[in-house]
This record gives C-alpha cells, structure tokens and sequence, in this order.
C-alpha cells in the first residue's frame, strides 16, 4: 500500500512538473527552475552522505567547476548547449577524481574538513584568477546558447523552454543516480556508510569504491552547476563558496538522507521557505534557522523520511487490525 | 606435510609501542579441521586475528596462506585470496537487510561491485546464493527484516554468512559465541559443525568458552601472553601442565 | 624588516585571538563529540554585546566581563533546550542543529544592529600605537598579543589543578569513561558549553575593538577556528594553541610573502597537516 502511494505521489509530482509551468507566469517558473537544479545538486551529494556515509563540505566546488567550465565554453568557445553541459560535467568529474583522490584517504569529521579545505582551494582560485574568471566579479554577459537537437536548434531564452530543458536533464540525472544506488555497487556503497572496515573483510577496496562515489557525485554536482551558470546568467564565487556547500547539506538532511528523493523534497522545502518567508521580511534566515532547528529535532530521518516510516507504522497497524 | 598447511604463521610479532601483544608466534592451522586458539583475555588473540587478515602489519615475522606469503596485505587483499573471518563483537551492516548483508559479500566475491547500471534485483543468481546461505543459517524467513532488528544470537548468525558468502577457504571466527546464551551457544555450535561438515572449510576460531572448544575442534593451540604456549590434540592439551598453570587449573575441566 | 616584524605581531595578535575561540571550540567538541557551526556567531555576538553594552555599564572592562557571560548562558540554553534532545543521533544532526542557531544568531544580530559594519574605539588605556624598530604600531594588538599567552596559562592551570579543570579533560579524552566513573555528565555538558562559548564570547569582545564589528564577522572566522582545532588536533588543547599560532603567522606572514596564494594558504595548511598527520598535530590516533 505505501509502495501504490508511493507510486501515485511519484506520478502526480512528475505531471505537476510538466504540466504547471505551462499555465504559470514566468516568476514560478524561474523558482521552479532553480528548484529543480538544486534538487539535483542535493542529490549528487547524498550519493556521498546518505548512501556512502562520507559528508562532504566541499561539494560546491564541483557545482562551482560545472558553472564556470560552462560560462567559459559559452563565452570563448560558443558551444552549444548539450556539448557545452558535457564538457562542464567533465570538467567537474576530472576536478573530483583528483580532489577525490586525497580526500577519501580520511573518514567522517576528517573527511569533511578536508573536503572544506579543498572546495576553499578551488575558490580562492576562482577568486585569484582574475584573467580567467574574472575575479569576484564573476562571468556575465553571455547569451543562453542554442539547444542543438541536430534535426532543430532550439532557444533557451525564454524561461518555459529553459526550464523544461532545465527539467528533462535533471531527471535524466536523477533517474542516472537511482541507477546507481540501486545497483550492486550502490549496495556497497550502502554496506561501506554501515560498517566501512567490515566492508573491507569482504574483499573490497574501499578507498576505491569511495573515490568513483566520490567522483560520481562531482560529475552530477558539475551539471547542476553548469544549468545554474546558464539559468543565473553568471557563474561567480559564490558558487563555490562554503556556503554554498552548506546549501546540499542542508537539503539533503531536511528532505531525508535514506530516503533516495528526500534531498530534492528538502531542496523544495527550502526554496518555497525563503520564497514565502521573503515576502514579509528581509531576514529570511533566522526563520529558516527557526525551522531547521525543530525539523531536526522532531523529524530524526528528515521529512520524507518521516512521512514514509510514518505511512509503514499505519500499514503495519492496518495489517494487525486486518 | 605442506600441502596439509593452509595456514602458515613463522615468527610473527606485532609490537604497539613497547608493549608486544604478539611475541614470536609459529603455528600452522591444518587444511580440513577446525582449529581452535584459546588462552586468557589479553593473550593477544583478537590482535593475532588482526595481523593475519591484514587489519595491523605485523612487525615482524612471515605469513604464509596457501602456499602464498600474505604478510602485511591489507584486508581487502587477504579476504580475496579467501580468508574469510568474523568479528567479537557484532560487526554487521545494521541499517540493511539481513539478505542485503549477504549480498554485499556476495557482490564483492563474484566481482560485481563495480557494476553500476544494472539493477541488483537483476541479478537472480546472487539472489538465489544468498536465499540458500539464509536457508543454511536458519534465517531465511528474515532475510527482509532490517538487521539492527533481530535478536543478538541471528546476528551473530548474519557476522557468519557474511564470512561465508566470501566462499572462503578458511574461516576464522573470533569468539562465535561471545556474549550468548547457552541456548544460543548450542545453536551457533550445532550450526559451525554443519556447515564443516557440509562445506568442509576449514575453520579456525578463537573461544572462551572451554566447553565449546573440547567439543568442537580437532586441534587446539595455546596464546598466553602473546606468546604460544602449546598446541596439540584436546587430549593433549587437557593435559598439559603448562597450560593448566596458565588457566589456574579449574577452567579446562568444565 | 620593520614589515615583517609588524606582520609578525599581527600574526601573533590575530593567532591569539583564534586561540581563544578554538579553545571553546576545541572543548566542546572534544567533551561532547559535538562540531559547532555556531561558535563563530557566539563570538560575533560577544562583539556586538560589547559594542552595545560598553557605553552603558561603563567602560570596555566591565563589558569584557558581562558580555561573554551573557554569551555563555545563551550557550547554555541552547545545549538544554535544542541540543540535549540530538545526543545519541547521528553526528550530522547536531552540526545542522548548530548551523540552524548560526542562521537564527546571524540574521538577528542584523536585525537588531543593522547589517551594517560598526567600529570601536580600544580602551583609553590601551588607545594610541608604541614606535617599533622605527614605525609604529597599536598598544592594543599588542595587548592581545600578550593577553593570549596569559589566556593560555589562566586555562592550563585550571584544566590541570582544579577538580572541575580536570574532569573536563578526562572527559574530553575519554567520553565513556567519564560517564563510567560518575562524572554527570548531562550537567558536565552544560558547563562545558557554557564555558566553550563563554570563551567564543570574551574573544569576540576584544575583537570588537580590533577589527570591523559587523554580521559577516562569525562566518568567516569559524572557518579560521574549525583549520586551528583539525590542524592542532580535536579534542587538544596544546593543539588548539599552537595551531592557532601557526595559522595566524601563516595569514599574516602570507600578506607579506605570497600574497596570490595568501587566501589559500589557510585550506593548504589544513590539507597537508591532514594528509601528513591525519589526527593533527597534537591529535591522539
């Protein structure tokens, strides 16, 4: 009966994302587009937190590579879009892979701080780099390039047709992630966030397996980025900034780290928070902080994950009583 | 004689500071038997376990698995060579499923770890292996139960099928029946004698409990103080003066 | 010459003032196994408490007493009334139950002071600069300078000669332990918070005087706080100063010599220590 209602929810949230939008103005549509990226974003990271047990606080330094790989292509190269995200993701996975390399040496409280240590690397560089990525300024002022289909070019100017371009790219990675997980390798991952050394009296190698997570995650993270540069018409420090990297964390534990769409249910949480709270006053944070803190408090595994184990408790209930 | 070694220890020490937890240690597990290694707490067994597997580098000293010198390999290594073992205090994936747990070891014993793209739910053969290893441990009707749920003797139960579903060739087990019952000592007993008897891997295990380990092993080896004290036959070993000293007399009658 | 030397005791200034945060920072974590986002809005509060309360109980001196003890009861507070309920969970709740009291600490400090960056003037006596080697240099950094190692001593005596010292450092080393032989330990951590963020407080008022007083002022020295504690060794005391001399030199000397890199050298020191020695300096394995 949950996994039906499962199902149905799943469903009716597709049709909502496809179908609203082209009744909507173009103020819903731009949060909807962001949403929809940092969901994304928040789901790579949960590759590395809820399912391999490793919590990352540099995650935004691979969003930030996609970003700026993207600007930079967009601007000096005019590839069009489908190269252009390509190469950013790449960008961003070749960045993970060698950040990877030296931070999965390390676990838990260790592991994050090297984590932050290195996403600050990569921002300060941005932030340097003046001749390149224009220091804190950023890069702007480049136009959305052309989506090449080969039989039609299509332009993503108008924020419908980004948004749905936004859209199906963020599900095909979603859908790239539930691959994963679900997947042999998704069970070690699962088994190495439980009990890492006993993993590795099973014959695995677990700094391995840690670092193609790790790498994964960056390549996801990378597209995230690169479709924000070009929703946000900038790719700037900021996105690489630790603040940033706090943005995923704090998603992912909102929604529910187990649960495998808690982070993106966390990262419309968030943005529907600060969109309504926004409206009455400038400081949205000290609400989103006065909600954080009770969620954390009274919803141990997280929204989703609440609300399912909630549903489960019913059932058995129902099943007992039937 | 060689070829009836899967085991060979020659020297081995391993030092933590000044203190030597192992001093000097040369034994041989035979192919075949169960071995047991008793001796007091703090005779260095559980660090013994640690340096064969790969957990600790030795300081000095060889080891030698199936003809094969292991000294210093890291874990992951030993356990594919088929060194299976399991741990003294539960050491299970508590937030999966009891199949899951199995699966994992099954994963990485078949080589499918790094399969990304396919469903596990498609891997039927992995399914039915671990559906029979349940089966063996009695515990088939929970595999989906999550295994943080189950009483303390299954989960004892699950630390062996993982060791088992790595088809090791030999099977160490530390302290199988640390901190059970004696009804579930009889289960984990009656199950350690089955599965020798079905499988014939050899099994190597350290004990507390005497009455399990007169019961069960062919041979018995002796650590006291990081050091062997003797090894032998159960006969031998009951009585050998040495090691009743050791155990203040009393314990190895029981 | 005379620039390296000024950079020096700005390194050294800077570093004193890191010490005292990390110290609280260090302390808690090590007693409760708990990493605080918010430590950097606790000091920043202690600041705008002391800009606020100076002129009206009079005088930087008397601020410098009530300010951090008004920041140490509300870190007390918050441990009885939002973190208690999280231990035993998994770590990351806690340190997302501490980034939520950042967001609340950041955004109301601006909402009761202003976004705004405020300044303060250094205490009469301690106003007006001393000539150094031919240039000169401000008699408050150089206070700060010298009230660190002071700081320093003050904290070792109590942590190695008095009963409740002692027990914090048992229980810092060895949670269970402490627990094992009678230690309260529900009561333990309140005080150790209290006094985590009582130091987190103190440090931010004689910031206050030194550098701009504004809502950013918390994020960006947590950071600094967290690389002392990992550099030094979590849980170390001995870490958590030397770590923070380390640092601040590093910044300051870092100006001077390399500036292109100077923004990174902090992260690079963290990642080398952290893959050389990977429990920290002075960090048990």
């Amino acid at each position: 009966m949950v996994r039906g209602a499962r199902t149905i929810a799943l469903a009716a949230g597709i049709l909502f994302l496809f179908v609203y939008p082209r009744f909507a103005g173009a103020f819903p549509v731009l949060l909807l587009t962001e949403i929809v990226i940092f969901a994304l974003f928040a789901l790579s990271f949960n590759l590395l937190f809820g399912y391999t047990g490793l919590l990352s606080f540099g995650h935004a330094a691979f969003f930030g590579l996609g970003g700026y790989a993207m600007a930079l292509l967009v601007q000096h190269y005019q590839l069009s879009m489908i190269p252009a995200l390509a190469v950013s993701m790449l960008v961003a996975g070749l960045g993970a892979a060698i950040i990877g390399f030296f931070c999965i040496r390390r676990d838990e409280i260790y592991f994050a701080m090297l984590t932050l240590g290195f996403g600050m690397m990569v921002f300060t560089l941005v932030h340097q780099w003046r001749s390149l990525t224009g220091g804190s300024d950023g890069i702007t002022g480049f136009e959305v390039p052309l989506l090449d289909l080969v039989v039609k070019k299509f332009s993503l100017f108008s924020p419908w047709a980004f948004y749905y371009f936004a859209l199906v790219v963020c599900l095909l990675f979603t859908l790239f992630l539930w691959r994963i997980t679900h997947s042999p390798f998704g069970l070690i991952l699962r088994s190495m966030r439980e009990n890492a050394e006993r993993v590795s009296f099973i014959g695995i190698d677990i700094k391995f397996y840690r670092w193609i997570a790790f790498t994964l995650a960056g390549l996801v993270a990378g597209v995230a980025g690169g479709l924000f540069a070009m929703y946000d018409r900038m790719a700037s420090p900021t996105m690489v900034h630790w603040t940033m990297s706090a943005k995923p964390v704090l998603m992912a534990i909102l929604g529910g780290t187990r649960v495998f769409l808690g982070p993106a249910l966390g990262a419309l949480i968030f943005y529907l928070l600060e969109h309504f709270i926004t409206q009455y006053t400038q400081s949205w944070m000290i609400f989103l902080g006065a909600i954080l803190v009770p969620i954390v408090i009274f919803f141990p595994q997280g929204v989703l994950g609440t609300l399912i184990s909630w549903g489960r408790r019913l059932k058995g209930r129902e099943d007992h009583g039937g | 004689m060689e070829d009836r070694t899967i085991l060979s220890v020659e020297n081995l020490s391993k030092a933590f500071g000044k203190f030597y937890a192992i001093k000097d240690v040369t034994l041989q597990v035979p192919k075949g038997e169960i071995t047991a290694l008793i001796g007091p707490n703090g005779a260095g067994k559980t660090t013994f376990y640690n340096v064969v597997t790969g957990k600790y580098k030795p300081t000095t000293g060889r080891i030698v698995f199936e003809g094969r010198e292991i000294t210093g390999l890291p874990p992951h290594k030993t356990a594919r060579l088929g060194l299976g073992r399991s741990f003294q205090i539960t050491n299970i994936f508590l937030e999966n499923t009891v199949e899951e747990n199995i699966l994992a070891a099954l994963v990485a014993y078949h080589g499918r770890g790094l399969s990304l793209f396919r469903g596990l739910n498609a891997y039927r053969d992995l399914k039915e292996e671990a559906h029979e290893i349940l089966e063996m441990l009695g515990l088939a009707d929970r595999a989906r139960e999550v295994a943080k749920n189950l009483a303390y003797g299954d989960k004892r139960l699950v630390e062996i099928g993982i060791a088992m579903a790595g088809h090791p060739k030999l099977i160490m087990l530390d302290e199988p029946t640390a901190g059970m019952t004696p009804e579930e000592t009889d289960r984990m007993v009656a199950m350690i004698q089955g599965l020798f008897q079905e499988t014939g891997i050899t099994f190597f295990l350290t004990e507390h409990d005497m009455k399990v380990v007169f019961s069960i092993a062919h041979r018995i080896l002796v650590l006291h103080q990081g050091s062997l004290l003797a090894q032998g036959s159960p006969e031998e070993i009951r009585n050998n003066p040495r090691v009743r000293e050791a155990y203040l007399g009393g314990s190895l009658d029981a | 010459m005379e620039t390296l030397l000024i950079n020096i005791l700005n390194g050294l200034c800077y570093g004193m003032l890191l010490f005292i945060i990390s110290m609280g920072l260090t302390i808690i974590f090590g007693v409760m196994g708990v990493l605080n986002f918010a430590h950097g809005s606790f000091y920043m509060l202690g600041a705008y408490l002391c800009l606020w309360l100076a002129p009206h109980i009079p005088g930087f001196w008397l601020a410098l007493v009530v300010a951090p003890l008004l920041v140490g009861l509300l870190g007390a507070l918050s441990e009885v009334a939002l973190l208690r309920p999280l231990y035993g969970r998994d770590v990351s709740f806690q340190l997302l139950l501490t980034f939520g009291v950042l967001l609340i600490l950041d955004d109301a400090v601006k909402l009761i002071w202003g976004p705004g960056y405020h300044s303060m003037e250094a205490p009469r006596v301690l106003a007006g600069t001393v000539p150094i080697l031919g240039s000169t240099y401000p008699v408050y950094s150089l206070f700060i300078a010298l009230l660190g190692p002071i700081i320093a001593g003050v904290l070792w005596f109590f942590f190695h000669r008095t009963a409740w010292g002692k027990m914090i450092r048992a229980a810092a080393m060895d949670r269970e332990m402490a627990s094992a032989i009678g230690i309260n330990v529900p009561l333990l951590f309140t005080a150790v918070f209290f006094f985590g963020t009582f130091l987190a407080g103190m440090a931010g008022v004689l910031a206050a005087p030194l550098r701009a007083v504004g809502p950013a002022m918390g994020d960006n020295i947590i950071i600094a706080a967290f690389i002392v504690v990992v550099v030094g060794g979590l849980g170390s005391f001995l870490g958590a100063f030397v770590g923070a001399i380390i640092l601040g030199l590093v910044e300051a000397l870092g100006v001077q010599l390399v500036p292109q890199l100077q923004m990174a050298l902090p992260y690079i020191l963290l990642a080398l220590i952290l893959l050389v020695r990977p429990r920290g300096l002075f960090g048990r394995e």
